[in-house]
């Protein structure tokens, strides 16, 4: 078991374990160290208090003392603590061997529960080993110092076993003593580990009880107490002169005392586990910790079993919550691919549109449907509520408004229809505004038609602002509303910008709104540029920087009528129309391919179109010019409409008649500008560029009758026309 | 599929002739332009290209040669190039490549060029 970081749901999961005592985890050798060093700090302490009840009540003179007992007593607990230290060691191992290397399967974890069961018995071990050892210590003592006497010829006094007694139940005391302060010590020396190989549910068969350590505490001061006050007797009584009353009551409350810390510590103990694990649950119930996070088990006891009861119990929510994440996870992305691709272009138009759910589904939502050569329809949305309802009102009305745009291309007829099927499917449940803007290319005017939404702004390229006003009731509250439509002039360089409140009402740090003023301000400030979606993308990233977390999707929707592009293509058409609307090209051979987005791969079905006019317009000597133009078509497609994807397709449609030739280029992309340049200032300048390139749409405009760029159901294309004219 | 640029490199008392084959296009530009640096020391004054055996020539090609001519202009050297069909003529001349490049029917036009120029 490790507590680092972790993968979940794609969020940096962190086991953060609160160790009730703050507890450091030691590395092995200063485990070791530790070890040794409690166990030669808990014997040093006895033999401090055994030196002073030497002294105080026996009044055995301190050199006597030096001559034997005192240094046996140093050997004794040095010798005693490693000895100690070595059994703790050895006890411990399955502990070491964890501490080394990270349980990853099953014999590791059987070794870790091993390991688990040794770091909570060791502590009781050793207090029980200690009254033992201590028992034994002090009858081979006493044989000792007997035999020494015997050795030096001392005459010794008979024995009186009531003193002996005394005097052994006095030591077995501080055995007990010093047991106990082992229990405690090692217990809490102990804690990281036990938080380091945490119990798992299953083995807890046999766990003690959150009792027994306060039993066996309580117990042995109180033992302490009455074996010490009973040495005090047998002594009095040995010496026949009665023992002072102030020495009787200070060593009676020196062990009170003595006793009285040790059981207040287990217990303050106990308590910190115990307030430990309900801050635990507090903090997980209030969600003030990640998901994912475990609760320390830090006994074996009811409150380790609590913990442990807990932590399953967190694991299967956690679980659940994986799934459901998982499964709006696949909810985002079905409604994302519903979306239409943020950036495209058509005709002289690009349009810039992002939609920021605020969960993982959300209710925002927005379109662009081709309704033809010349028009195509714009649409933004907002559903009332969030989360998994919202997602899918707004999945199944994007579908309806593809339907019904498609059937009749008129905004308010539209939003009637969507109104009375909302309506009709959802009761009063289901609250959406729309904005809905149908476009035509030719006339540049937009027919916009509102269903509650917010008031869209229509930006001049001089940053000049005007509201489109347009009130109305949401779809789905009345069948009976009727839609108004305003028609719209665009002019060259205008923005029409749509929106959803997401955006008005985020809020920065300060908690203050960004509001219709940040919009306005924003959007005026937009100069003139050749990359929309970078514009906006910017200004959403600003946005994210300064606002605090939000609380509702956000989408935006930019339709730009494109300045230069818009007199581009007027030029380009005022200089062709002449020609091209007598020429209807009278099809008699019409061809498809496919290809991917591999440079190179261009030049096969260039050279085939080629060889196709060699065949049906013999007389000409055009082949050349429709391969190198179709050729740099192609290469413009893999690499501005498909950025070079080697998996998407290019499709070229070749359709040669009798006096014209039609060529179409079909890529994957968003669409792009294609700017040629005719003037030779800017020629020169790019020849002379680092990486002169850009040439291809000047090999396309100068070899071709004619080209436009234009989107269908198939996608972004451009076409060339080459007419059947000899040496051109 | 794209024919890879093959590069054969002979010299001339002034200058180097690069004799070209395969398909020139974007991805030739290192194969050519390492072929250009490799050629480039203070005899060589003309640098001549050999286009006959160039049987595609695409828009990234035409900027390969317009950077490669660049390069030998600043190094003081003149680019000359024969072999190139009418068709590719016309595209050299509507990019401006003809401004960087001196086009010539043969080698034989392109070294008398030169030996008038070496005068």
């Amino acid at each position: 078991m490790r507590y680092e970081g972790e993968r979940f749901h794609g969020v940096e999961r962190v086991r953060e374990l609160e160790t009730p005592v703050g507890a450091a985890m030691p590395t092995r050798g200063q485990l070791r160290l530790r070890l040794f060093g409690v166990y030669v700090c808990s014997f040093l302490a006895g033999i401090l208090i055994l030196l002073g009840e030497q002294l105080l009540v026996l009044d055995i003179p301190f050199k006597k003392l030096l001559t034997f007992s005192l240094p046996a007593s140093l050997i004794g607990a040095v010798a005693l603590a490693f000895f100690l230290a070595m059994l703790s060691i050895w006890r411990l191992k399955p502990v070491f061997r964890m501490n080394s290397d990270v349980p990853s399967s099953e014999g590791d974890a059987s070794e870790a529960a091993k390991a688990l069961n040794r770091l909570l018995t060791h502590p009781g071990e050793l207090l029980c080993g200690m009254v033992g050892l201590g028992f034994v210590y002090t009858v081979v003592f006493y044989w000792l110092e007997s035999q020494y006497a015997a050795i030096r010829h001392d005459s010794l006094p008979p024995i009186d076993w009531g003193v002996l007694i005394g005097t052994i139940a006095g030591e077995i005391s501080l055995f007990i003593t010093i047991g106990i302060f082992i229990f405690t010590t090692i217990r809490r020396l102990l804690l990281p580990l036990v938080l380091r190989v945490q119990p798992q549910p299953g083995q807890w068969d046999g766990r003690a009880s959150i009792a027994s350590p306060l039993i066996v505490t309580y117990t042995s001061t109180f033992l302490i107490t009455v074996l010490n006050l009973f040495q005090l007797a047998v002594i009095a009584k040995g010496s026949g002169e009665p023992q002072s009353p102030l020495l009787i009551g200070g060593i009676a409350l020196f062990y009170f005392m003595l006793g009285t810390s040790l059981f207040g510590y287990v217990t303050l103990q106990f308590r910190q586990e115990l307030r430990s694990l309900v801050r635990n649950i507090q903090e997980l119930s209030g969600g003030g910790q990640k998901l994912g996070s475990r609760m320390p088990v830090v006994s074996y006891d009811e409150a380790g079993e609590l913990a442990s009861a807990f932590n399953e119990m967190q694991s299967r929510i956690d679980r659940e919550y994986d799934s459901l994440e998982k499964e709006l996870k696949l909810a985002y992305n079905v409604q994302q691919k519903l979306l239409p691709p943020g950036d495209l272009t058509i005709g002289s138009y690009r349009i810039a549109a992002r939609c920021q759910p605020y969960s993982n589904v959300g209710g925002d939502f927005f379109d662009v449907v081709m309704l033809g050569p010349k028009s195509f329809a714009i649409m933004i949305g907002d559903v009332s509520g969030k989360g998994v309802p919202a997602a899918l009102i707004m999945s199944a009305l994007l579908l309806l408004f593809r339907a019904e745009i498609r059937r009749n291309g008129n905004p308010a007829e539209v939003l009637a229809r969507m109104n009375r099927q909302l309506c009709e499917a959802m009761g009063d449940d289901g609250a959406v505004t729309i904005g809905v803007g149908v476009i035509d290319t030719t006339s540049d005017t937009v027919r916009y038609a509102s269903a509650g939404h917010l008031s869209p702004y229509i930006v001049a390229p001089n940053g000049s602002v005007i509201t489109v006003d347009c009130s109305s009731l949401p779809i789905g509250f009345d069948t009976e509303v009727v839609y108004q439509e305003t028609l719209l002039q665009l002019n060259p360089g205008d923005r029409f910008v749509l929106y959803t409140d997401g955006i008005i009402e985020s809020m920065d740090g300060s908690g203050h709104m960004y509001g219709f003023d940040g919009l306005e301000k924003e959007i005026s400030s937009w100069k003139p540029c050749d990359d929309l979606p970078q514009l906006v993308d910017e200004w959403l990233a600003r946005m994210d920087a300064h606002s605090a977390e939000g609380k509702d999707d956000r989408t935006i929707v930019v339709l730009e009528l494109v300045q230069a592009y818009r007199s581009q293509a007027v030029q380009r058409e005022a200089i062709s129309s002449g020609h091209l609307s007598e020429l209807m090209p009278s099809s008699f051979f019409s061809n498809e391919w496919s290809l991917r987005s591999r440079m190179g791969d261009e030049r096969g079905i260039a050279e085939q179109i080629g060889s196709f006019i060699t065949e049906f317009w013999p007389e000409t000597n055009l082949h050349e010019d429709v391969q190198s133009a179709v050729a740099e078509a192609i290469m413009n497609a893999m690499e501005h409409g498909n950025k070079l994807d080697p998996l998407a397709q290019v499709t070229v449609q070749a359709q040669i008649g009798s006096l014209l030739a039609v060529i179409r280029v079909y890529d994957e992309g968003g669409g792009y500008f294609p700017h040629v340049s005719r003037d030779e200032t800017e020629m020169a300048k790019k020849r002379e560029s680092d990486d002169p390139r850009g040439w291809g749409l000047v090999i396309i405009d100068s070899l071709s009758d004619y080209w436009a760029t234009g989107r269908d159901e198939r996608g972004f294309y451009m076409e060339l026309y080459f007419m059947r004219i000899m040496n051109k | 599929m794209e024919l890879p640029l093959v590069i054969e490199r002979r010299q001339f008392p002034s200058g180097s002739v690069l004799q070209l084959r395969g398909d020139l296009t974007k991805m030739s530009e290192n194969e050519l332009l390492d072929g250009l640096a490799g050629g480039l020391d203070e005899s060589v004054r003309f640098l001549a290209l050999d286009l006959t055996g160039v049987s595609y020539i695409n828009s990234g090609g035409m900027a390969v040669l317009i950077r490669l001519a660049r390069i030998a202009r600043r190094a003081g050297v003149h680019t000359f190039a024969w072999g190139v069909t009418p068709h590719y003529e016309k595209l050299f001349r509507m990019v401006g490549l003809t401004e960087w490049l001196m086009l010539y029917p043969n080698e034989f036009a392109v070294m008398q060029r030169i030996e008038a120029l070496d005068l």
